[in-house]
């Protein structure tokens, strides 16, 4: 039975042997060198491991001889900055003798030293080349060629070279020296003569041509002008047909892009008004939760809204507004009609209806938000009546305001197409010199017409819907700018509406985003650090606070800088410079000495508190007269403020300590001169700020208990026998970097510990050889010394018996 | 000799302070000068002489620069004779008996009784603050810094940030000088007041809180009254006071885990009536904030700025390892800014229109 295996590992072993040798090595390998690992059984399906065969005295034997290629002569070299290479010639030649390499190096040195010195010539040493004397080569004639390229035309060569030509010269040259030299001399010179002559011709072609190319230059270069002139007329030409056609049918163009939009096959069946109604309540449904999850912080990544969304802004186009209501006064509700089966122009129309509601008269506003409470705010909007058709019939009798329905046909045509024309940069500079020409405009002396502004605002926010990246960009850069400044004064009109701007065009309820946050930490210094002096600070304050309160009503975050500023007004209103303590900011100190709500009269019982306050008038330079009137409103504002803000904050704990200053205030407040409304303001706020509320104990959310190990069956889905790793992929990388990271180690250790050894090895046959040596050399000295001892002895010995 | 240069030294202070002026081509010789020990020491003797008598009250700024600039670097407490010399001659005078100029105690004791004096005097309330921030550098150049404890409780007693600078030397003479100061914590405790996060020393305060608290020896119940009165004043701080205000109380609670009930009370009661912590008491210790709970942080989790509710939400696990806070101190709004004007790429979200949106605004303004 062994036997039996044994021939057979032997076979094999054999077999694999020759199979490598065919390769590698030559001669046959000792059987006894191999090391098999051998299968006991064979398995199915399991792979079978790449290291069968092992030859460890050959792989031993390689390693070693590495070592000793390597680190033996590092070891060697250890502690030597250089060492002697004998360079000199054939000194590693095995083939040669000493007498040989003598001789090379000698030759080597005399032709070194002829190159050195060739003009002085030893005497008996003349030059050579090819075994003849280099001095004859005078008779040499040379080549007479001197041709551009330095080569001979092929029938000189023919006739002159390799003996042909020269054959009959040679013969001559035998009979009569004088006469061959003569007419050898005549005929170099007619070659010559050829040769000059035809280089003289080929110049001659050549500096025609050159006139020739010229001459063709030139007159191309007249031409060109006149080609060029007449081709920019027939563009302008061109162009004029288009500028007219244009301009008689914008209208219609704007009409066919309608017409023409794609809009499905017509073999589908129209969409009923539920459908279309139901498609835009889930849209708006799909954006109100985008906006929610991006106000909750959720989503790292904020997507893009498409296209179809795009359309114009979303506050105040008097126009539109006015025209809306009038459509509203004749009772058809005309102002929906345009939805159709169109999602965009629906948007555009709930847009006008919003507008409507936020700028109109007071009563109107009432009205139109009654409205929005009794129905749900996004279905509203959405009530349709009429077709396309009616629409555009309603918009041409609308003459007056054609330019209006223009722009809100060209933002319904608004595809994608049309965004990709506004490229951005292009975007980026015109928002840009907008927006500048705009805050230009606000911070002039005299300020244009609201109508003017309103058609400016709207143009801006249409464009900043239309291409955000643009706008946001233009915005940041405006925001660094501001932020740069610094900032010891509330900021004026134009940076009031440009805040304005950034809240109408961005959403402000995101928990980070790239132009609201830094805008809203902006409003943020600027109400820490402005310093109140006068009214007009005051009402620049107001404002901000009410954009404030604008940007978090949906998110209801928590801005403590306005509830500071409003603190800071009811403290100027009460005058009590004891309060002083009680305020949080400082910057209403430095104007205590001449209190800018202080009141003048007190006649003013009688001043109506009017809502809303005209911001431009009141902050436009024209009018820097400080009334009582603007002091009342401003504080009927302020209280008016502070109750939003109550009731904003009321479900928030901790609403109480806020507003302990400012129910401190309200309290001092002398209200007898004022008039009815601000007290009932101060009434309203007092009984809000001294609801109670409750405070509940902070507790940490209980942790999720660790189950405990247990002892279970491990179940494989698919068993083969090797453990797999079961876990997270960032988990698994790390294992398995670990793993290879001990294995390379441990390879490490290894080669060190082998490099040891070899190293060892080296010293300890060093140590002995040179033991060897100096033993021998102990033993030949003691030798000699023992012979001498015993010379010495001998002698004694003989002069003993000699005497 | 020695004359000559003791009145070349004289000329040049004289000169200054004849001048005034605080910049100059005599102040930057005497910035040089002042690292010798002998011309300090005849900067010193003449300056001792003229402070009391001679120099008047607008000439206190330049006094006080001058006081700034007397380097006693060299004046260390292991060290007993000097030697950097400017003239030759001073060195030649030591070679035999040790001189006064050479002694360290002399030096120490010129300088402290300049300082002295010169603190004896009115000072107006902007030479007050400087003097107040410069002081905790130099107490240890005097024969005793206990001297200046007076000056420095009087200065605390004033009130204001005054009295937030003059608790920055108090501190270091109860800490490294022995003094026996009363109620420090108490002392503290009162100047924790709403405006300090609007106050020019602001960074400051909050370096100096941090430090006042850095021990773990407090009591419990002084540390959550500092954590309550601190998450009190938050709710009106600014943004930035709060991402440097925040870490400080995490800070805080690491250090005394008795504290931690303030953020995590088990137990039955989920709430209260009112608050049991009474932020008018005076006493740290009688402020009952150890019955109460930090609802302010809850509160802040709505604030409108992103980096501080990430800041309270790590109250949620509180690590045991303190956070380095000496980047948070000076933070200003400004960074936050340009922090926040992050690249606007195609992502960016905007108003679609149609979404309700609020009218605040449009309702109580008329924009044009």
């Amino acid at each position: 039975m062994a036997k039996a295996r044994k021939s057979k590992t032997q076979k094999n072993s054999k077999r694999i042997a020759s199979d490598h040798s065919k390769f590698v090595n030559p001669k046959p390998l000792n059987p006894f060198e191999l090391k098999i690992n051998r299968q006991k059984h064979d398995i199915l399906g399991r792979k079978v491991s790449k290291h069968e065969v092992g030859k460890p005295l050959q792989s031993r034997k390689k390693a070693i001889k590495k070592r000793k290629e390597t680190l033996l002569v590092e070891y060697n070299n250890l502690g030597k900055s250089n060492s002697i290479i004998d360079r000199r010639l054939g000194e590693y030649d095995r083939n040669l003798t000493t007498d040989q390499k003598q001789l090379r190096r000698w030759a080597k040195a005399r032709k070194y030293n002829l190159a050195d010195s060739d003009e002085e010539l030893g005497p008996g040493e003349t030059l050579t080349q090819f075994n003849q004397a280099s001095a004859d080569a005078d008779h040499f004639d040379g080549f007479s060629d001197d041709s551009d390229d330095g080569k001979l035309s092929a029938d000189i060569v023919a006739a002159e070279h390799f003996g042909s030509g020269h054959q009959p010269n040679a013969n001559k040259q035998e009979t009569n020296e004088g006469v061959t030299s003569k007419t050898h001399y005549e005929r170099m010179q007619e070659i010559l003569k050829k040769k000059n002559e035809e280089k003289l011709r080929r110049d001659i072609v050549k500096e025609q041509m050159q006139t020739k190319r010229q001459q063709l230059d030139e007159q191309l270069k007249a031409n060109w002008n006149r080609i060029q002139e007449h081709m920019k007329g027939a563009k302008e030409r061109f162009e004029n047909e288009e500028l007219e056609r244009g301009k008689i049918s914008t209208l219609k163009i704007a009409h066919n892009k309608l017409l023409f939009e794609k809009r499905g096959t017509p073999s589908e069946r129209l969409k009923t008004r539920e459908q279309s109604d139901q498609e835009a309540k889930e849209r708006l449904n799909q954006l109100e939760t985008e906006r929610l999850q991006r106000m909750m912080g959720e989503i790292t990544e904020e997507k893009s809204i498409s296209a179809d969304a795009l359309t114009s802004g979303e506050f105040l186009d008097q126009k539109i507004g006015r025209r809306n209501k009038r459509i509203h006064e004749s009772g058809n509700d005309e102002e929906n009609e345009k939805d159709g089966n169109d999602d965009r122009s629906e948007d555009i129309l709930g847009l006008t209806n919003d507008n409507n509601n936020d700028n109109d008269s007071n009563e109107e506003e009432r009205s139109s938000k009654s409205d929005e409470e009794e129905s749900d705010d996004l279905e509203d909007n959405y009530d349709n009546d009429d077709d396309d058709d009616d629409d555009l019939e309603c918009s041409d009798e609308d003459g007056n305001d054609e330019s209006v329905e223009m722009k809100v046909i060209s933002s319904v045509s608004n595809t994608k197409a049309d965004e990709e024309i506004l490229k951005t940069e292009d975007v980026i500079n015109q928002f840009e010199k907008k927006l500048s020409s705009f805050c230009e405009l606000l911070a002039s002396y005299e300020l244009p017409s609201s109508d003017v502004l309103s058609e400016m605002t709207l143009d801006l926010i249409e464009m900043g819907t239309k291409s955000p990246v643009a706008a946001g960009q233009v915005m940041c850069q405006m925001i660094e700018q501001l932020n740069s400044m610094l900032c010891s004064s509330l900021p004026r009109l134009e940076t009031l509406l440009f805040l304005k701007l950034v809240g109408s065009i961005f959403p402000t309820s995101d928990r980070r985003h790239p132009v609201t946050t830094p805008a809203m930490l902006l409003m943020s210094k600027m109400l820490n650090h402005g310093i109140v002096r006068n009214c007009h600070e005051v009402v620049s304050g107001l404002f901000l606070v009410t954009l404030l309160l604008e940007f978090v009503s949906l998110s209801m975050r928590f801005v403590p800088e306005a509830i500071n500023f409003l603190a800071g007004v009811l403290f100027l209103a009460a005058d009590r410079p004891s309060d002083k303590e009680q305020l949080v900011m400082l910057n209403f100190r430095s104007g205590a000495k001449s209190n800018p709500m202080k009141l003048t009269n007190c006649e003013i019982k009688e001043i109506k508190v009017s809502v809303p306050l005209n911001l431009c008038q009141m902050l436009s330079t024209e009018s820097l007269l400080e009334t009582d009137e603007l002091r009342v409103n401003c504080l009927a504002m302020c209280l008016d403020l502070a109750a939003k803000y109550r009731i904003l904050y009321g479900s928030l704990p901790a609403v109480e300590a806020i507003f302990a200053p400012i129910k401190n205030f309200v309290e001092h407040l002398n209200l007898e001169n004022y008039p009815m409304k601000v007290k009932e303001l101060s009434e309203n706020l007092k009984d809000l700020v001294s609801q109670k509320v409750v405070y509940q104990y902070l507790v940490k959310a209980p942790k999720k208990p660790h189950s405990i190990k247990q002892l279970e069956p491990k179940i494989y889905e698919k068993f083969d026998g090797r453990k797999k790793l079961v876990g997270p992929q960032e988990w698994r990388d790390k294992q398995l970097a670990s793993k290879k990271c001990k294995k390379m180690k441990k390879d490490a250790e290894r080669e060190l510990r082998k490099d040891q050894r070899v190293l060892q090895g080296h010293i300890i046959k060093e140590t002995l050889k040179r033991k060897m040596i100096k033993d021998q050399k102990v033993k030949n000295i003691l030798n000699s010394l023992a012979s001498q001892e015993g010379d010495w002895r001998s002698m004694k010995k003989g002069k003993k018996t000699d005497l | 000799m020695a004359d000559a240069q003791r009145c070349e030294i004289e000329e040049l202070v004289k000169r200054l302070v004849g001048a005034g002026n605080v910049a100059g081509a005599d102040m930057t010789k005497f910035k040089k000068r002042m690292k010798y020990d002998d011309c300090r020491y005849y900067a010193m003797k003449f300056m001792l002489v003229n402070v009391k008598k001679n120099w008047k009250k607008e000439k206190q700024p330049i006094v006080l620069n001058l006081l700034k600039n007397l380097d006693m670097t060299n004046c260390k407490d292991g060290v007993a004779q000097l030697t950097k010399f400017h003239f030759a001659s001073s060195s030649a005078i030591t070679t035999g008996k040790p001189a006064k100029l050479s002694l360290v105690s002399e030096h120490k004791r010129l300088y402290t009784f300049i300082w002295l004096e010169f603190l004896k005097a009115e000072l107006p309330a902007q030479i007050h603050k400087e003097v107040l921030s410069h002081l905790p550098n130099v107490m240890k150049f005097f024969t005793s810094p206990l001297q200046l404890s007076d000056y420095l409780t009087e200065s605390y007693n004033q009130g204001g940030v005054i009295s937030l600078l003059a608790l920055n030397g108090l501190f270091i003479l109860v800490n490294s000088y022995n003094l026996d100061y009363p109620n420090f914590y108490d002392k503290v405790y009162a100047l924790l007041h709403p405006q300090i996060f609007h106050l020019k020393y602001k960074a400051r305060f909050l370096y100096l809180l941090d430090l006042f608290l850095s021990s773990t020896h407090l009591s419990a119940h002084l540390v959550a009254a500092f954590i309550k009165k601190m998450a009190r004043l938050l709710l009106t701080a600014p943004p930035e006071s709060l991402l440097c205000a925040l870490p400080m109380i995490r800070n805080w609670l690491a250090r005394h885990p008795a504290c931690h009930v303030l953020v995590h009370r088990p137990g039955n009661a989920t709430e209260m009536a009112s608050d049991p912590y009474d932020s008018n008491e005076a006493d740290p210790m009688k402020s009952k904030a150890m019955e109460s709970s930090l609802w302010e942080i809850k509160y802040l989790l709505n604030h409108h700025y992103h980096e501080v509710v990430k800041e309270v939400m790590k109250f949620d696990n509180l690590s045991a390892h303190e956070q380095d806070l000496s980047d948070l101190f000076e933070l200003k709004i400004e960074e936050l800014v340009t922090k926040e004007l992050t690249k606007v790429d195609k992502g960016i979200a905007f108003n679609p229109p149609g979404l309700p949106q609020s009218c605040v605004s449009t309702e109580l303004w008329q924009l044009f």
